[in-house]
């Protein structure tokens, strides 16, 4: 009986080696970099980020498929292994699905959520777990004030996501006036209070800014209230669907300011909208033609993931966390969290679009360039260097677009 | 704020009135005549929003043709689901009937809702609204609203006349009325009420065409225009086929009104505040008259 009992607390002591240490070989040397995600591919980010786990499974297959990352410390190349979930575009489950990650599938690193809203609430879990988190789509300064030591973003702060087209204003000198529709939600606002600062600054009336509910979807009110006030510029700060239907009753009643500016005028937002998406300047991470990093690499995982780049316009900024995240590791040459995330903040690389480094917040430096809808494709019109087309200004009437 | 400003806010909240009473037409029909709670209404219009979509970009010139198609398209298949699923229950009672179809009508939403997913890949549904608006003096109006309005009063009126002074018309009020005493005096429960689910469908799916030109849809709309249409029938009365269509322009008139002068992050919150405020003094619906069991 003795024996017996203590065989089976023999079997149950291996068993609880086996399952606290799954990741570590018998070399004593990890066997895979375990990663994790949480991708909106239900809910109201579906629209936008719906289809990246293929992407990110493309890139894993791709690195894997050269044999993995390799690693100093260890002494060889490692695979990856990716563990994905979907958060339902909900904030949180995002961060449920983060906890997650972490404490079952013990992921060495973690690529945030789509939107800021999401990222906010899932970067908690990361620190409070203090493993290493790449915010992708999420530049909210309210995500970066909370002096969190393991987030680094890849992209700016939100009030500076449209400089480049303030700088292209004030050197084109033509407008001189602005009103705002901004979608109250974290992201827009963000956008929003930086740009009226970089619009001012541009020597610009401000002519009214109407923050408006996340859900509205009747804009009669204020199409009404800003075609009395007749702006040069009416910049939308929204997501795409609120744009898309802003720009539908814009034009349903004739609202014809001089330019539009969607700060999200890629994606999805032309089909709905027809020829009534002609003319609207937005932002553009990246597009066929810059020659920063890798394109060709990027084409093929988009390929491989069967993602339209007009249809999912945020697919070169997880391009850029790819790029990322496989240099810091590479660097950093180990899954020690604290020198892979000391890595990461020091990190200095070069990627899809362009340079990225971190600020001492974790704020990244890539930034969107002002683009027009001319014809039906996306021309980067600022700055000149590397501008594909001529910014058209002012737009022609609804009639003749 | 000038008063040309304000005439214009009243127009436009008239003609908001008039999208609000179409989307909620069809579940006037099902909730306020056969008693019976759709919460498949919103997922219909939803699904019906998507096929239009498809339609318009398969075939640019179709509107009209899509038009005519899809609300018959989804008539008959209203037709189908309210035999198949529904006819069991009604079958016994109405009366008994509440709980099933709501369960019923619930599980086809989320089908309806998944449905959508699988087809159109959670992708933003949106068509290119093709009227020009109609200027008159220094008022804008939105030609897609102003031809919403007109079809929704015509057709509020052609079901009224079809349930007032058609055979059919009046077997359904006979049956909203007391169904035991109409089963006895011939008039099929199932049939009679599975034509009114169609026409109930159909409008659902019509609702969702015209939606779909003014605003966007996702899959997931379905149950959140369910239950704003529930709201609007439940305030405007639900004995009648004109309260909805009164309701709604009311509603869109004190939206558009507080909105314009007031905010938009305020306007829903407080027309709906005004409109509760008047449901404690009217509990059967601001436009409640008796209701179709009485007058058609």
């Amino acid at each position: 009986m003795k024996r017996r009992a203590c065989l089976t607390a023999l079997v149950g002591l291996a068993i609880v080696k086996i399952l606290l240490l799954p990741e570590v070989g018998r070399s004593g040397s990890p066997e895979a970099i375990r990663l994790g995600a949480t991708v909106s591919a239900t809910g109201k980010y579906a629209t936008e980020v719906g289809p990246f786990q293929r992407l990110f499974e493309a890139w894993v297959a791709d690195v894997n498929h050269r044999g993995g990352i390799y690693l100093a410390h260890y002494h060889r190349k490692l695979p990856l292994q990716f563990a994905t979930y979907d958060d339902r575009s909900d904030a949180a489950t995002a961060r449920r699905f983060c906890e997650r990650l972490i404490t079952v599938d013990r992921v060495n690193l973690i690529f945030g959520p789509y939107s800021s809203p999401l990222t906010f609430a899932a970067s908690g879990a990361a620190e409070q777990h203090r493993v290493p988190f790449i915010a992708i789509c999420a530049n909210s300064p309210k995500i970066y004030e909370r002096g969190f030591r393991w987030i680094v973003c890849v992209i700016d702060a939100a009030p500076r996501y449209t400089h480049r087209y303030w700088e292209m204003i004030q050197v084109e000198g033509k407008a001189r006036s602005v009103a705002f529709v901004v979608e109250d939600s974290l992201h827009p606002v963000g956008v929003y209070e930086g740009s009226r600062e970089l619009a001012t600054k541009a020597g610009l009336q401000i002519a009214a800014a109407e923050v408006v509910p996340a859900d509205t979807a009747d804009f009669t009110p204020v199409v009404l209230k800003l075609k009395k006030l007749d702006p040069d510029i009416l910049y939308v700060a929204a997501n795409i669907p609120f744009a898309v239907a802003f720009m539908k009753q814009a034009r349903e009643l004739n609202l014809s300011p001089r330019e539009f500016h969607c700060i999200h005028h890629s994606g999805i937002f032309r089909q709905p909208l027809g020829t009534a998406a002609e003319y609207v300047v937005g932002q553009s991470y990246w597009a066929p033609g810059m020659r920063y990093g890798n394109p060709e690499r990027f084409l093929s995982l988009l390929k491989r993931a069967g993602i339209d780049l007009d249809a999912y316009p945020w697919a070169p900024a997880y391009m850029m966390a790819f790029e990322i995240a496989e240099e810091a590791l590479s660097r950093a040459g180990t899954l020690d969290p604290e020198i892979l995330m000391n890595t990461l903040r020091n990190l200095q690389v070069t990627t899809l679009g362009g340079p990225v480094w971190f600020g001492e917040n974790g704020v990244g430096t890539i930034n969107a360039y002002p683009s027009q809808i001319q014809k039906g494709t996306y021309q980067i019109i600022w700055p000149p260097e590397v501008a594909t087309a001529r910014h058209v200004y002012p737009t022609p009437p609804w009639q003749k677009r | 704020m000038d008063v040309v400003i304000i005439v214009q806010l009243l127009v436009n909240g008239i003609l908001l009135g008039g999208v609000y009473a179409m989307v909620a037409a069809g579940l006037a029909l099902c909730f306020g005549v056969l008693g019976l709670l759709n919460l498949a209404h919103g997922s219909v219009l939803v699904l019906a929003a998507y096929a239009y979509q498809t339609l318009q970009a398969t075939c640019p010139h179709g509107s009209a043709f899509g038009f005519l198609l899809i609300p018959c398209v989804f008539g008959v298949a209203g037709f189908v689901a309210f035999t198949a699923l529904l006819g069991g229950p009604y079958r016994r009672s109405k009366e008994h009937c509440l709980t099933p179809a709501l369960l019923i009508t619930l599980g086809l939403a989320l089908v309806l809702e998944e449905l959508a997913s699988i087809l159109w890949g959670h992708s933003m549904a949106g068509v290119e609204g093709r009227l020009s608006p109609i200027e008159i003096g220094p008022l804008s109006l939105s030609g897609s609203r102003v031809l919403i309005l007109i079809i929704m009063v015509m057709l509020s009126t052609a079901l009224h006349i079809w349930l007032k002074y058609t055979d059919s018309g009046r077997c359904l009020r006979a049956l909203a009325q007391d169904q035991v005493a109409a089963t006895m005096v011939g008039i099929s429960p199932v049939g009679t009420s599975a034509l009114a689910f169609t026409i109930a469908t159909g409008l659902s799916a019509m609702a969702g065409l015209f939606y779909v030109t003014l605003f966007t849809v996702t899959p997931h709309l379905g149950l959140p225009l369910t239950v704003k249409a529930l709201f609007l029938i439940v305030v405007s009365g639900r004995g009648s086929l004109v309260a909805p269509l009164a309701g709604g322009l009311l509603l869109g008139v004190l939206e558009t009104l507080v909105a314009g002068l007031m905010g938009a992050s305020r306007a829903s919150i407080i027309a709906l505040a005004i409109l509760l405020v008047c449901l404690c003094y009217r509990p059967g619906g601001l436009f409640s008259d008796g209701g179709l069991r009485k007058a058609g």
